[in-house]
């Protein structure tokens, strides 16, 4: 083997389960043999380490964070629900163009309307409106007794 | 062996890896007491492991996932690095001490950011001395499995001391 172990075999070794092949190379190899080297004494100091008492630093605090991302889920969710009942319901365009499309609708029946009257007819709805309902009861100033 | 016998011998250990496991000295109390119950009552009931340490850490490490696996467990806390050193002892300490006690502080957040099965078979593996095919058969995996996650867990360790 002249390639150089990985970090993988030398952990491999490191742990007892190296072939026997990468041994040989660990054995013959310079570079190889220094990085072992490394790796053991890291893993003398993690052990170490790992083996007294947690440092004072390390302290268990309440969680603050999970009631905030479970309000923000909460909340995109309703606003995307609220999104897509508006989808839903509002045509392509938005509501502004519904709105102004409404009234120019409205506007047109009307001028409709107005074409269709003739002015014989308007004239005749006129004098029945202006004529008193009931002339036995007009109550005209001058006519009293 | 009697109960008192047992405590003695592996009590300790059994504290020292629940602490490792569950990152939190009271709760690792905790769990060490219910694991030694348990031992007390397969003492009472004539049930004895045939070999007691490979069945107290097999049963400490369930407990601990279950207790971490509790919801209680997971809305109750998150570990946080809090820098709350004595002011006294920093001004007593010298570099190396310093040095010292930020590698101690990186290593721990390094273990603490591990996934559980990791950090189970590293303590396993490596704290506690254990061969591949005993922390395979204590923790249900294939030997292939916990040699991945024990490369990743190291590969992840040594990132502790890279960043010094």
């Amino acid at each position: 083997m002249d390639k150089c172990l990985s970090e993988s075999a030398l952990i491999a070794i490191f742990t007892g389960e190296g072939s026997p092949s990468q041994r040989r190379h660990l054995d013959s190899c310079l570079t190889c043999a220094r990085r072992y080297r490394q790796l053991g004494s890291e893993m003398r100091t993690i052990v170490s380490v790992l083996k007294q008492p947690a440092p004072r630093e390390q302290r268990i605090r309440p969680d603050s964070t999970a009631p905030v991302w479970r309000w923000s889920l909460a909340a995109a969710a309703v606003l995307a629900a609220f999104l897509c009942g508006r989808l839903t319901i509002v045509p392509h365009g938005g509501g502004a163009a519904l709105q102004m499309a409404s009234q120019s609708q409205i506007e047109a029946s009307y001028l409709d309307d107005a074409d269709s009257i003739q002015p014989a007819a308007y004239a005749a709805n006129m004098t029945d409106l202006l004529s008193p309902i009931d002339p036995g009861n007009d109550l005209t100033p001058g006519d009293g007794n | 062996m009697d109960y008192e016998r047992v405590h003695r011998a592996y009590g300790p250990r059994v504290t020292g890896l629940c602490r490792l496991l569950l990152r939190d000295p009271e709760e690792a109390e905790d769990i060490a007491q219910e694991v030694f119950l348990r031992a007390f009552e397969q003492l009472r009931t004539n049930q004895a492991p045939t070999v007691w340490e490979a069945w107290l850490v097999r049963v400490a490490v369930n407990a601990c996932r279950d207790r971490q696996r509790s919801g209680w467990w997971k809305r109750r806390s998150r570990l946080v690095e809090v820098e709350e050193m004595e002011p006294q002892l920093l001004s007593l300490s010298s570099e190396e001490e310093a040095s010292e006690r930020e590698q101690r502080t990186r290593i721990w957040a390094q273990l603490q950011k591990l996934r559980p099965k990791q950090r189970e078979i590293f303590v396993l593996r490596c704290v506690e001395g254990w061969s591949t095919t005993e922390t395979a058969q204590a923790l249900g995996l294939s030997p292939g499995s916990v040699k991945t996650h024990l490369f990743r867990a190291i590969r992840h360790l040594r990132q502790a001391l890279e960043q010094l």
